[in-house]
């Protein structure tokens, strides 16, 4: 049996590119490994990622400097912050 | 073997559109399911080991290790405190692990075979695999201290790996003579979980406060910095006023030398006598990656951060403590974090894919006390042209952060590694 790359293994599963993977794995440390979040960490797979690549841009300009997103947010371009809303919409 | 017109396609991938669903492979040495070996249940390998499960399910992974319990070292400061049991700390590795379809093997590695692709094992065994991933964690360097050594840590325990030598430090500090003083010793970086010295004079310190409020404690640095300082020494200043006294290198040079029995150190300038003293020895890797002949002078594991590929090896990869990422701290978030970033690169690479730039982040919470916790947080890249990861960025809590709600994300994020690691979630007590 061939073996596949399968980051999401339900059929409905959308391509993964693996720069996003690569960009994005990260998050799954503290958001969960499906993004499912847990008590005051959010859950990221309720947002689209419209919505998703918004939130985290606006984390950039947080004038809180305590935010944990402020401090990760800093180290993504907006391209790269795209990239990551959208394999992490993919883990639906 | 691949064909070339093939390998032309698939070196654009970016340009794929439905990678999910290409049927890539088997594109190596015959076998359809990849054998990963993985030599090490610790956070590094255990995470690396669940996630390449995932990205490739038809793998057959193994981990080995000669413990069916991991007593993890996140959490043990509590315990050393008196706020926490040393039972919440023990994990057994195995169940979790054949639920998802992931073999474990109890045992211990002697040697490797690059050529036949095994381990061999104390008990005559050997394993073939495809990839094998070592993450033996840390190892003392006892020579690095005169009057240190493994024994001596009975009486000067270092509690530096959990398990008895946690219970140890934990039965010393509760039998302290009221007044005494409490010293530990911080080695010079880079050592396993850079702010976990201070951390452990904090909740320390916090039980101190009720018990023996006159005790003091003493923390003896190798350096003349540390992470998390302002976040510690403001917390100090309003939670332990005059408890806490940090001694930086540039005031009392190196350790010259200690006496066990007495529980003394003396160093370029003095001799400090305690009542109970906590050695944190100068580290190095596990001893499993000396013997696999996976370390360098320095006493770590070069790797190619890209692949996180030994440069000792062939097909083998290294992560997690014992590894050398340059900038990235020895923590077991930054280990969960390098285990589904190497998971994701052995992914790749077994399709002969090529493989993207890893981003890691390591977001790291100390406890200050039994409600307030500070952080760290870091973003770290792999760049082709440079031996280790550069930093993206780097930020910590300020004094005037809001270290009860730090506490609260504290224990969520806690879970969140411990069961990614683990497979179930934590007991607090």
């Amino acid at each position: 049996m061939p073996f596949l790359l399968q980051i999401a293994p339900s059929a409905k599963a959308l391509p993964a590119n693996p720069i996003a993977e690569a960009l994005s794995t990260g998050c799954l440390g503290c958001h969960g490994s499906r993004g499912e979040g847990h008590g005051s960490i959010p859950a990221l797979r309720t947002l689209d990622p419209d919505a998703l690549t918004e939130r985290f841009l606006a984390f950039r300009d947080d004038a809180h400097k305590d935010s944990v997103m402020h401090r990760i947010a800093k180290a993504y371009s907006k391209e790269e912050a795209h990239l990551v809303a959208d394999a992490l919409a993919r883990k639906k | 073997m691949m064909n070339d017109a093939r390998r032309r396609f698939l070196s654009r991938w970016p340009a794929i559109a439905a990678l999910g669903s290409l049927r890539v492979g088997p594109l190596y040495a015959g076998t359809a399911s990849p054998r990963i070996v993985v030599a090490g249940g610790g956070f590094s390998g255990l995470n690396l080991a669940r996630w390449l499960k995932q990205l490739v399910p038809s793998a057959r992974i193994t981990v080995i290790d000669p413990n069916e319990h991991y007593m993890r070292c996140p959490g043990s400061n509590r315990v050393i405190a008196g706020f926490a049991e040393l039972p919440s700390l023990r994990h057994h590795t195995a169940p979790s692990l054949h639920q998802i379809g992931i073999a474990f093997l109890k045992g211990r590695i002697v040697g490797r075979d690059d050529y036949k692709k095994r381990v061999h094992l104390d008990d005559g065994k050997s394993v073939a695999y495809d990839r094998l991933v070592v993450a033996p964690g840390i190892d003392f360097r006892w020579e690095q201290i005169e009057g240190l050594s493994e024994r001596t840590t009975t009486l000067v325990p270092h509690a530096w790996r959990a398990g008895r030598q946690t219970q140890l430090l934990r039965d010393q500090l509760a039998a302290l003579p009221a007044g005494g003083v409490f010293m530990m010793t911080v080695p010079a970086n880079p050592y396993r979980c850079p702010p976990g010295p201070y951390e452990r004079a904090s909740l320390i310190a916090a039980r101190l406060k009720q018990t023996n409020p006159r005790a003091k404690i003493l923390i003896l640095d190798a350096k003349s910095k540390f992470s998390k300082e302002k976040g510690f020494k403001s917390a100090w200043a309003s939670l332990y006023p005059g408890m806490i006294e940090w001694i930086s290198l540039e005031t009392e040079g190196e350790i010259d030398y200690i006496n066990p029995k007495k529980r003394e150190v003396a160093t370029a300038f003095n001799r400090y006598r305690a009542d109970v003293l906590n050695v944190i020895p100068p580290q190095k890797a596990g001893a499993l990656a000396k013997m696999l002949g996976l370390i360098d002078a320095s006493g770590w594991c070069p790797v190619d951060p890209f692949s996180f590929k030994s440069l000792m090896g062939r097909d083998i990869h290294v992560i997690g403590d014992a590894a050398n990422f340059g900038p990235i701290p020895k923590s077991a978030f930054a280990a969960q974090a390098e285990g589904r970033a190497c998971a994701l690169a052995i992914a790749l690479d077994l399709s002969e894919l090529p493989l993207p730039s890893p981003r890691i982040i390591n977001h790291c919470y100390s406890l200050v006390s039994q409600n307030e916790a500070i952080s760290i947080t870091g973003t770290y890249v792999a760049k082709s042209h440079l031996p280790v990861p550069e930093t993206l960025s780097l930020m910590e809590s300020t004094p005037t952060a809001d270290r009860r709600s730090e506490y609260v994300n504290a224990m969520d994020w806690f879970d969140v590694l411990v069961e990614s690691t683990f497979g179930s979630p934590s007991i607090r007590r």
